[in-house]
């Protein structure tokens, strides 16, 4: 569950962009759509509006047309009667010559044309007699003649009618009138109009619909245009601006024509500026010969499908809003669900990784199917697969062991059905330790982990992890070693010990009884001074084994217990020789040994050293070769400085050899061992402690040296014993001392450091010894440069006094010092030199001290005068 | 070599171990290293050479050790060469040559013993 499921959620990702922007497409064209069917919906909503209004309008219009017309009768009726009421001769009025229309007659008429017309709803009422005469109301009643008027020809034939005026004679305006025959005496007398001026024709047309006036025409059926609301318009003919109208289809324009040619009603949609609207034309209907012709208002018609694509523009940005948002929200989820997966996914790798540092590989088995899948770590390689049954993995890792006993029990540890079987009972970890090699002698902690478990708790999955052990095992079984090792050798000692005790209890008994014995004899033969004497002699003899052997236990237990202190002093090396020598003399002149003895070549004898012990090694190892070399033979003891060591210490050596009875090869490495004595014939005469080498080894070793041993069987021993040791000072008696010099303390001069400058071998060689003796830690150089150098070399405070040789190569010692002086130290300046020289006139001591020197001492020097010279300086500063 | 020898030969012994820290190791140790000094034949070559300054180097630094180690037939007549080629003196120094160098010889027989 790692890149696997990250990926998934990546395709899972674009395909969810995909899908958003399909959806975003589709909600596009959805929308386009719409707005496309939005238009020919308002559209066609416009147009059954406009239609309807339209049609009632011009139901209305002619309605009222129709009312008018039997208006305008009935009011020809009514004139006839006031003609005849007010005795009108209507053949006085119709007479061919205007000048010979009686006056009053006309004046009646127009008398009773004003009653008419102030009672009737006609705008203008009129009067039209045959010859065309045009009665009104006004002050001159025959105001026209309108004989050429083609209503004029309709009226007098009787008929009753509508017509239209485009420009009135009287009023210049358009109207439309009714006409009605009058009679008299059965005769046409003339007819009767009724006008209504364009105020009136407005009223009737104008409409609006949606707060936009509608421009209606009232057109005759030839297509002029009788009245129209839009007063700009200027054509006369309404088919004429056809052409010049942009319709929305070919087919609009012949609609219109053929309405207009079939008296019908018809809808056709145009456009204005572009924008789209529709129109009506309606034919009043009856027999009327006027259509009207209505427009939608341009505005009107915009402002819907605005405001409709407003709408459906909203309802898609909302949509489109909305479906962002979820979008966005579900993009947001996603992305967080996926942050935490792979943090999961991390943090299970994590552990992961950490598990397999742990562990060398992961299996994973079902425990319901019986196989295995290796998870992490390759199987062992070659061996079996990734995938397979447990009992392939089991017999696999059960092949390996070579040792049928390790197999077995291995096979029981790992048996599937013992593992499930206590899976089963609740167990969820179960580990054993097992001797595999898988790769070399290896051992490996076996880790059986349940992972998962069915609703009964029967375990479904479980895990396989080896841990290799081998490092923590191998610890182990070091740890035990290294035990059992310190077991053995307390053991050992415990031995050590007892044995010890029951020998020494055994070694001191023997004395005990023989002074017990030999007091015994002494007291019963009193009298036998002979034999007192013989007891007694024999009863020291045994004291003093007994004293030595307690002795030698004692030190050996204080060894031991290291309860050993040194007691050093300052010794003469010479001295101690001397008494060893003397000592081993008399020892071996009984038995006729024969004693070399060579110290001479030790240059420094006065050491410092725990005089007692040392004598005690010595005398030990010395007394063993007497011992143990039978008559005849030879011993021979040597002491030598083998090497001088810096810091005024030196390596000492001492062998002692003897052509003694020898020790054999398997003796040897136990000779320093306490109570062991070699076990043969020889030894067994040879009164022993067994302690003697254990204790000088132990003395060797306390005073920091070494002791070895080479022997042969038969043949002898050499014993070898070094040792390093500080020099130490003393002062020589001095015979030759001039004794006026004041005396000082010689202890002040121990640790001064003194470089000394001098190329002659032999006397360096001397002008050291003295200079030692007297406790200086001593310098040399070989010639004045290297004196210099060595000054600034050890630097300020080093060297407490320098001694200067005034003949010598390369630099001599004038120039040395001169060159010492020059450094640019107050220590350098300070810094005590005496010259030493084999010229002693006062020229030259008059030299030196010009060159810097602060004293001057002739060569041979006198040691005492020299010291004295070095105590001045040191101590003048 | 023994101390006997060297008494017998004609150094001051007792002056010489005293200087030695009365130790015979170390005395006789240095006694035996005079005869091979390379001042010796220094010494021979700068007087042969007619080199004072040289000789005079040679005969000085002999005159110290064997002064030390108070070997008077050597030092003697070291000695007395040393302060007249100090003072660059123009004289026949055979005589002195030859003294010493019988000197040197005898010590270098009995260092041999």
């Amino acid at each position: 569950m790692s890149m696997k499921t990250a990926k998934k959620s990546d395709r899972n990702a674009i395909q969810n962009l995909i899908c958003a922007v399909l959806l975003i497409c589709g909600v596009v064209l959805s929308f386009v759509f719409f707005y496309r069917s939005n238009v020919k919906r308002i559209t066609h909503q416009n147009e059954t509006y406009i239609a309807d209004i339209a049609t009632q309008r011009a139901a209305l219009v002619n309605d009222l047309f129709a009312e008018n017309l039997a208006y305008i009768e009935s009011s020809a009726v009514v004139l006839e009667t006031a003609f005849q009421n007010e005795a009108v001769d209507s053949a006085k009025l119709n007479v061919e010559a205007e000048e010979q229309i009686d006056p009053v007659e006309v004046e009646k008429v127009g008398r009773l044309l004003r009653a008419c017309e102030e009672r009737f709803a006609f705008n203008y009422f009129r009067f039209i007699d045959l010859h065309g005469r045009d009665y009104t109301t006004g002050k001159t009643v025959i105001a026209a003649n309108v004989a050429e008027r083609e209503y004029f020809g309709q009226g007098i034939s009787g008929k009753t009618g509508m017509t239209y005026i485009l420009d009135s004679k009287v009023t210049s305006e358009r109207q439309i009138g009714f006409y009605s025959p009058v009679y008299q005496n059965g005769e046409i007398a003339g007819f009767v109009i009724g006008f209504y001026g364009e105020d009136f024709i407005n009223n009737l047309l104008e409409v609006s619909v949606f707060d936009h006036a509608c421009e209606v025409l009232l057109c005759a059926q030839d297509g002029t245009i009788i009245y129209s609301t839009d007063k700009t318009v200027e054509a006369r003919n309404y088919l004429d601006t056809l052409s010049e109208f942009s319709f929305s289809q070919d087919t609009d324009e012949r609609k219109v024509r053929d309405a207009f040619a079939k008296r019908n009603d018809t809808l056709f949609s145009y456009e204005v500026d572009g924008q789209k609207t529709v129109g009506i034309v309606s034919y009043l209907g009856g027999d009327s010969d006027f259509l009207m012709v209505s427009y939608f208002p341009v505005e009107a018609y915009q402002s819907m499908i605005r405001n409709a694509s407003i709408n459906g523009a909203v309802l898609l940005l909302s949509l489109i809003g909305l479906f962002l948002v979820a979008g966005i929200f579900f993009i947001v989820r996603f992305l967080l669900q996926k942050k935490k997966l792979l943090e999961e996914a991390k943090n299970s790798n994590d552990i992961h990784f950490a598990m397999s540092r742990l562990f060398e590989n992961f299996v994973i088995v079902n425990a319901e199917k019986r196989t295995y899948h290796y998870i992490e770590g390759m199987p062992d390689v070659g061996h079996i697969p990734n995938d397979g049954a447990y009992d392939l993995f089991a017999d696999d890792l059960l092949d390996r062991f070579p040792n049928d006993a390790e197999r077995t029990e291995a096979a029981e540890q790992i048996s599937f059905d013992r593992l499930t079987r206590q899976m089963n009972q609740g167990q969820n970890i179960i580990s054993c330790n097992l001797h595999a090699p898988i790769r070399d002698e290896e051992w490996f902690t076996y880790n059986f982990i349940v992972v998962s478990r069915n609703a009964e708790g029967r375990v479904t999955e479980f895990i396989i992890a080896r841990q290799d052990i081998t490092g923590l095992q191998k610890k182990e079984e070091e740890i035990r070693r290294i035990l059992e090792r310190a077991r053995d050798e307390a053991e050992k000692g415990n031995r050590a010990k007892s044995n010890f005790l029951s020998s020494m209890s055994h070694d001191i008994r023997t004395p005990m009884n023989a002074i017990i014995g030999y007091t015994n004899i002494a007291l019963d033969k009193i009298d036998d001074k002979e034999m007192v004497r013989d007891s007694l002699t024999k009863i020291v003899a045994s004291s003093h084994y007994l004293l030595s052997l307690i002795n030698d236990v004692l030190d050996m237990s204080k060894i031991e217990s290291g309860k050993i202190q040194l007691n050093v002093n300052k010794c003469d090396l010479n001295k101690i020789f001397e008494r060893i020598a003397d000592l081993t003399r008399s020892q071996a002149r009984k038995k006729s040994l024969a004693v070399s003895f060579n110290t001479d070549q030790v240059s420094h004898p006065f050491v410092i050293a725990d005089e007692l012990r040392l004598e005690q090694v010595l005398i030990n190892i010395a007394g063993n070769a007497v011992k143990y070399t039978p008559d005849g033979g030879s011993i021979s003891i040597d002491a030598k400085e083998a090497e001088e060591l810096p810091d005024g210490k030196s390596r000492y050596r001492f062998s002692v050899r003897d052509t003694g009875i020898g020790m054999s090869e398997d003796f040897l490495p136990h000779i320093f061992e306490s109570f062991s004595r070699e076990t043969n014939s020889t030894i067994n005469k040879i009164q022993g402690t067994g302690l003697g080498m254990a204790i000088t080894s132990r003395l060797v070793e306390l005073m920091g040296g070494e002791i070895s041993v080479s022997s042969k069987l038969g043949e002898g021993s050499e014993f070898v014993v070094t040792l390093t040791l500080p020099h130490w000072e003393k002062s020589t008696e001095n015979e030759l001392s001039g004794t006026d010099e004041a005396p000082f303390d010689k202890a002040a001069l121990v640790g001064k450091k003194i470089l000394l400058v001098e190329d002659n071998d032999i006397n360096a060689e001397i002008a050291t010894l003295v200079l030692s003796d007297f406790g200086f830690t001593v310098d040399r150089a070989c010639n004045g440069q290297e004196g210099v150098d060595r000054i600034t070399e050890k630097g300020s405070g080093y060297y407490d006094v320098v001694l200067m040789d005034i003949q010598m190569p390369v630099v001599n010692g004038y120039e040395a010092t001169k060159q010492i002086r020059g450094l640019d130290t107050e220590y350098a300046k300070r810094l005590p030199i005496i010259a030493m020289s084999a010229n002693a006139y006062e020229e030259d001591v008059r030299e030196s001290l010009a060159s810097g020197m602060n004293g001057h001492i002739a060569k041979p020097f006198d040691p005492q005068a020299l010291a004295a010279e070095l105590y001045r300086r040191i101590h003048a500063r | 070599m023994t101390i006997d020898m060297l008494t017998a030969y004609g150094a001051n012994t007792k002056e010489g171990l005293q200087r030695c820290m009365n130790n015979d190791g170390v005395y006789l140790r240095l006694v035996k290293m005079i005869p091979g000094d390379g001042h010796f034949q220094k010494l021979y070559d700068a007087v042969e050479a007619g080199d004072l300054a040289a000789a005079f180097e040679a005969a000085h630094a002999l005159k110290g050790s064997t002064g030390n180690l108070a070997l008077t037939p050597i030092f003697a007549p070291v000695s007395e060469l040393t302060e007249l080629l100090r003072a660059r003196t123009e004289t026949d120094y055979t005589p002195l040559v030859t003294a010493i160098r019988d000197a040197q010889k005898k010590l270098c027989d009995i260092c041999a013993d």
